[in-house]
């Protein structure tokens, strides 16, 4: 059993799509269920046409409407076979309608699934892992990759088990009358799929073509519409719609070819099932000649294989979305299946002030084999402010990110804690506490497109509106609140587009400031604010630190020197490394590198 | 400016329903049509091939009905072998014809819509670029780039396929009818019984469809936004440990979306069901009316065979109708927003005698100017400022006072309210817009490059330099080491607007890029903000060499770096509160003095030596 069932993963893992389908296993009832009421429905429809065919079988041999001796005409039998017919359809509708919601409603339950586990996997993945695979490339694979995937599972039910259940019946109807009635036009479907399916790949590549030529049409839209302001600086309108024009042609090109060839080859498979008509028209009238189908029999499989053959039409089509979402659904479970590298510890945090402590450290968090930190080693007491500077690519940046353990270290050791609580290793540490109690506000100020309060309470779940006005304050973003129309409930817009730089940067260091941290890193979060805001902002924080019943410590990458200058000491980065530390006094006297990097 | 949100499909839907209540539909189909012309006979091709395809659907129960009448009961026992055969050839041509011209005609509609559809899409960008900043400021990008992109492919349906499909739909109906009615008036008859419910059904289903569908797309674009967030988010949800929260918000968008797909289904799903419901009905009652003609002798078994066939004919096109008049509604709203689209006019537009002006002096003056992007909230009010030729002025000021917004007014992205912005004494609204650009080059805070390679975008600047030309422009201006160490050098492609390159090298490129142009007037719009010091100290020096002989205009928040300028103009609520040299400034112990002192004390007391080594000071002072 247990060996079936590995190689039956195996199996999936090589047919990524089947291996999407599988997530039906866990709602196997309404899946049965739902498969059961096709399949009547699907019966009843083949059902329906022997019975027309039945009664024109009957009306052959004068039975259907019978003239009386008296030239009356007697509609009994008739009326029987609308009774049947109408009854059967009726049933039919019903069973049809209930099975075709059950069908989107599964269909719907696999694909939430799936979408929900794309969305904690994205959530759970390292940092590092989005960094190697960018915003961009993680955007499109979980929307349009995923839209591709739901178009081939939607067509699941309606077209590939419906269709499959209408040949299997067909075929079955005809091979009743006679297996020579059903050989043929089995032999035909089989090789018009065939044809079908070996044009499938080279129609998605023509496709994928399609879609490569008009995205860098869109590109040009995007980038007309959001970069109008150069565009016109440069008078550059002329040119950016000649290119425009030039890729728009390009993708004419490719869009013909695709249609020059779907139009040459689809035609002649979807001629060769046609010919099953053919074939039953003929071999019947054969055979009823010869007396061995009835015409009521006969009716009955041109009326079969006339629905077959429509059905078939569309499947030239279904074949290539298929086809296409075969590499999508491929791409989605390589996310799907990826491990996060960093996995909690279950040891609680020391309690009291942190510090931070790091010994011989280094991380090549980009996977390109570059290591960025190396052999790094500092110690961050508790209570106090270190101010980190360096050139751009130094390193400042990863270096923030191992503290809340966002991203790994290769090699050493980073420790939270402080000598009266002991010193624990971030890695043995509870995830959630850590991240909690060591809060890093990146460079890239992030907002989510709802109202200000929701984003502040992002850190702080409970926190009272009071309190967030309190940390707008602190952050010296309390006249924002004025210019905002409706307060905390303001609207921020895509990424806080509608907010400035400088103020989204305020926004977010309240927020970080309502997570209440014991240690804060703030990662040149304030290089937007005018040096008056600035100085306001970090004063309030500086007073934080006295307010509070454990002394906050703070790790303060920063440019300017206004920055730099609150800090109880200041540490250089150069090369991956500390260069130097000390008091910015010290440094200033003593260091070239740091006066040339302050510009002094 | 906060509605976002609500901002979204459904609304959009609503906005664009109450404005095509307001224009004629004629007006849409009559320039909807002149767009045909270049493709008059691939349409007419298609056309043609639908007649001959409602032919060979019709022949099929023809010959069916020929062979149950004339191959089975000729002569008894012995059939008719050859009409057999030939009728099953018949058969396989009308499939033949079916698929190998349906072919023909997908490759003549298809060639068609690209024609037509491209043609539009490029009149479309070519109209959208000669429009004003404003509209842009307005109108969110995500609704300008659907009119070129998702609207236009909406059209197809409308132009190329419909009037095709619906020929062949009122063809197959009037054919089949015609046909019924030559077997026998009472099965036509019985038929169009069926016809009044169908229509009725049908009226129903759109009406309940279109209401769901609306909330639908609605509610997709809801979850699929969330998601996009939460990749650009990953870092903030993981450092907050907020993780299940957003999952939870986001299974509840997907909820909401679930059960509106779901109850739009429940409400309209029962069209299909209902339709084959109705397609048997036809069915018994032809039986019925056959049986009859059967008993009567009227009507022979083959008729009888081919009327079954009939009442698919029939009843098919009747169906086809509520979905060709969906796609002509989506198709015409769509038209329409094209349409409003292309006939907004650009809100700023050269004057008729407007003029090129070879060269300037570079004189700038802006008098008395009020200014507003929204009618309630002056943004300048009553603003003068002169600048000299060859001066460097900077604006200091806080955000959203104003600084920003005279750049707009002076690049002409906007016009003024009241009063003028001249150059050299001409009122810019005299200068062909070409031309004052030409003369004004601007580094803004949002810069933006274009897809390609560094070099690419320095050339933008300067279409006939060579490569060594644009690689000595960035070695000018002390850009040059960033630039070459990135991944590929001067090659590196930046990425969709950029996003390839960090900020700082963004601003670097764009600061070459107007260093190329050689304007007369530079205007320096935060262009140096997310360049780290020690960068910027390096082009500094170089900017100062950009500078001279030129006009210029800094704003900065880093009061070093505009230290050097030979005035200073201190802006708030709209008008200049103070213009004066660096030192006279803090003499006068005004705004900008606090500014500055706020700024030293920050930036702390820094030792009077350490100043003093300071070349921009030594390059301030001469004046």
């Amino acid at each position: 059993m247990g060996v079936r069932e590995k190689s039956f993963g195996r199996f999936l893992r090589r047919s990524p799509l089947l291996r999407c389908l599988a997530i039906y296993g866990e709602m196997r009832g309404r899946f049965v269920l739902t498969a059961l009421l096709l399949t009547a429905v699907t019966i009843a429809l083949v059902a329906q046409q022997v019975l027309v065919g039945r009664a024109v079988q009957e009306a052959q041999q004068g039975r259907l409407v019978r003239i009386g001796l008296d030239g009356d005409l007697d509609y009994g039998q008739a009326w029987v076979w609308v009774a049947f017919l109408i009854g059967l359809s009726l049933a039919r509708a019903i069973v049809q309608y209930g099975a075709g919601l059950l069908s989107l409603s599964i269909g719907q339950a696999l694909l939430t699934t799936l979408r929900e586990r794309i969305l904690v996997q994205i959530q759970r993945l390292d940092l590092a892992y989005h960094w190697r695979h960018g915003v961009g490339e993680m955007v499109t694979r979980m929307t349009r990759d995923a839209d591709k995937v739901r178009d081939a599972l939607i067509n699941f039910w309606r077209q590939i088990f419906e269709t499959g259940l209408i040949v299997a019946f067909s075929l079955g109807l005809l091979c009743l009358y006679s297996p020579w009635l059903a050989l043929v036009p089995l032999l035909l479907l089989f090789a018009g799929v065939a044809m079908l399916w070996s044009e499938a790949d080279a129609l998605v590549a023509l496709d994928r073509r399609i879609g490569d030529a008009y995205d860098a049409v869109t590109q040009d839209l995007s980038e007309g519409v959001n970069g109008v302001r150069v565009i016109k600086a440069f008078s550059l309108g002329d040119s950016r719609a000649e290119r425009f024009r030039r890729h728009v042609d390009l993708f004419r090109g490719e869009a013909r070819a695709a249609i020059r060839h779907a139009s040459r080859k689809v035609p002649l498979p979807q001629t060769i099932i046609a010919l099953s008509h053919a074939w039953v028209l003929g071999l019947g009238a054969w055979m009823v000649a010869h007396a061995t189908l009835g015409l009521g029999a006969l009716v009955a499989a041109l009326l079969v294989v006339n629905t077959l053959v429509l059905r078939i039409e569309g499947i030239g089509r279904l074949l290539q979305v298929i086809a296409d979402a075969r590499a999508s659904a491929a791409r989605i479970w390589e996310v799907l299946d990826a491990r996060p590298v960093i996995r909690s510890g279950d040891r609680p945090l020391p309690a009291g002030p942190l510090g931070v402590r790091l010994s011989k450290v280094s991380a090549s968090p980009l996977g390109d084999g570059a290591t960025v930190l190396r052999d790094l080693s500092f110690e961050v007491c508790p209570g106090e402010i270190v101010a980190l500077v360096g050139t751009t690519g130094s390193g400042k940046s990863i270096l923030t990110a191992l503290l809340p353990r966002l991203v790994e270290a290769d090699e050493g050791l980073i420790e939270i804690g402080s000598d009266e609580a002991g010193w624990l290793d971030v890695r043995s540490a509870d995830l959630r506490e850590l991240r909690r109690r060591v809060h890093v506000l990146p460079q890239e100020s992030f907002l989510f497109s709802d109202t200000l309060a929701t984003n502040l309470r992002l850190c702080a779940p409970d926190g009272t509106d009071a309190k967030l006005v309190d940390a707008l304050e602190k952050a010296a973003a309390g006249e924002l609140l004025g210019r905002l129309g409706e307060g905390l409930q303001t609207r921020v817009g895509d990424r806080g587009a509608t907010l400035s730089g400088g103020q989204r940067q305020r926004v977010c260091l309240a927020r970080a400031l309502l997570a209440d941290a014991d240690l804060l890193v703030l990662d040149d979060a304030t290089s937007a604010l005018d040096a008056q805001t600035e100085r306001r902002a970090i004063d309030n924080i500086r007073n934080l630190r006295a307010g509070r019943s454990a002394p906050l410590t703070m790790l303060i990458v920063a440019s300017r020197l206004s920055t730099v200058l609150i800090a109880d000491r200041v540490m250089v980065m150069a090369g991956g490394r500390i260069a130097a530390e000390g008091t910015h006094d010290a440094l200033v006297q003593g260091n070239a590198h740091y006066r040339a990097l302050m510009g002094l | 400016m906060n509605s976002f949100r609500g901002d979204t499909a459904l609304s959009d839907i609503e906005l664009e329903e109450k404005f095509s209540t307001r224009t004629l539909n004629q007006s849409v189909t009559s320039r909807l049509l002149p767009m045909l012309a270049p493709v008059r006979l691939q349409i007419a091709a298609v056309i043609g091939i639908e007649i001959v395809q409602v032919l060979a659907i019709f022949a099929r129960p023809l010959l069916i009905g020929l062979v149950i009448d004339r191959g089975l009961r000729h002569a008894g026992s012995t059939a008719d072998a050859s009409l057999i055969v030939w009728a099953c050839v018949g058969l396989a041509v009308t499939w033949g014809l079916r698929f190998v011209l349906g072919g023909f005609s997908q490759y003549c509609s298809g060639i068609a819509a690209i024609r037509v559809l491209n043609d539009l899409r490029t009149s479309v960008f070519a109209h959208v670029q000669t429009l004003s900043v404003g509209y842009f400021d307005r109108t969110k990008a995500g609704r300008i780039i659907a009119r070129a992109d998702r609207d236009v492919d909406t059209l197809e349906p409308l132009l190329i396929q419909g009037p095709p499909e619906f020929l062949s739909a009122v063809l197959r109906l009037c054919l089949a009818g015609l046909l019924l009615w030559l077997i026998a008036p009472m099965l036509l008859a019985g038929l169009v019984a069926v016809v009044p419910v169908l229509v009725l059904a049908t009226f129903l289903f759109k009406r309940v469809a279109q209401r769901s569908w609306a909330k639908v797309a609605e509610n997709r674009s809801r979850f699929t936004a969330h998601l996009v967030e939460t990749v650009a988010a990953v870092r903030l949800i993981q450092q907050s440990g907020r993780d299940r929260e957003n999952l939870s918000k986001y299974s509840g968008l997907l909820h909401d979306f679930n059960s509106s797909l779901i109850h739009g289904s429940a409400r309209s799903g029962w069209f299909a069901p209902f339709t084959g419901l109705l397609t048997t009905a036809g069915l018994a009652l032809t039986l019925v009316i056959g049986g009859r003609g059967i008993a009567l002798g009227t009507l022979s078994l083959g008729e009888l065979t081919q009327s079954l066939f009939y009442v698919f004919l029939f009843l098919a096109p009747l169906q086809e109708f509520s979905d060709l008049f969906e796609r002509f509604a989506n198709g015409t709203a769509c038209a329409q927003r094209i349409f409003l689209l292309l006939d907004t006019e650009p809100d700023i537009v050269d004057h008729p005698d407007a003029t090129a002006i070879p060269t300037i002096e570079g004189r700038i003056e802006f008098r008395d100017i009020h200014f507003s992007y929204r009618a309630d909230q002056p943004v300048l009010r009553g603003l003068d400022l002169a600048i000299d030729p060859g001066e460097m002025l900077a604006i200091v000021g806080p955000t959203g006072h104003g600084k920003s917004t005279l750049v707009q007014l002076l690049t002409r992205f906007y016009d003024v309210d009241e009063g003028a912005v001249l150059l050299d004494g001409h009122d810019i609204r005299t200068i062909a817009e070409h031309s004052l650009r030409q003369h004004i080059g601007v580094v803004l805070q949002d810069n933006v490059l274009f897809s390609g390679t560094v070099l690419d975008n320095l050339r933008l600047a300067k279409p006939d330099a060579s490569d060594s030309d644009l690689i000595a422009a960035s070695q000018n201006i002390g850009a040059h080491d960033v630039l070459v160490s990135l991944p590929h050098g001067y090659s590196t492609h930046v990425g969709p607007l950029g996003g390839q390159l960090s900020q700082g090298q963004r601003q670097l490129v764009c600061l070459v890029r107007a260093y190329l142009a050689n304007p007369s007037v530079l205007v320096l719009d935060e262009a140096t903000s997310a360049i780290d010091v020690s960068t910027e100290r390096r082009i500094q020096k170089a900017l100062q060499m950009l500078c001279e002989g030129r006009t210029a205009i800094v704003i900065a928040h880093r009061l070093e770096t505009i230290r050097s300028a030979d005035r200073i103009a201190v802006i708030k609520d709209g008008r200049v509160l103070e213009v004066g040299s660096h030192g006279a400034l803090l003499v006068q112990g005004g705004h900008y003095a606090e500014l500055y002192g706020s700024y030293e004390k920050s930036a702390g007391i820094l030792a009077s030596d350490v100043m003093d080594t300071l070349s921009m000071r030594e390059a301030a002072a001469i004046p």
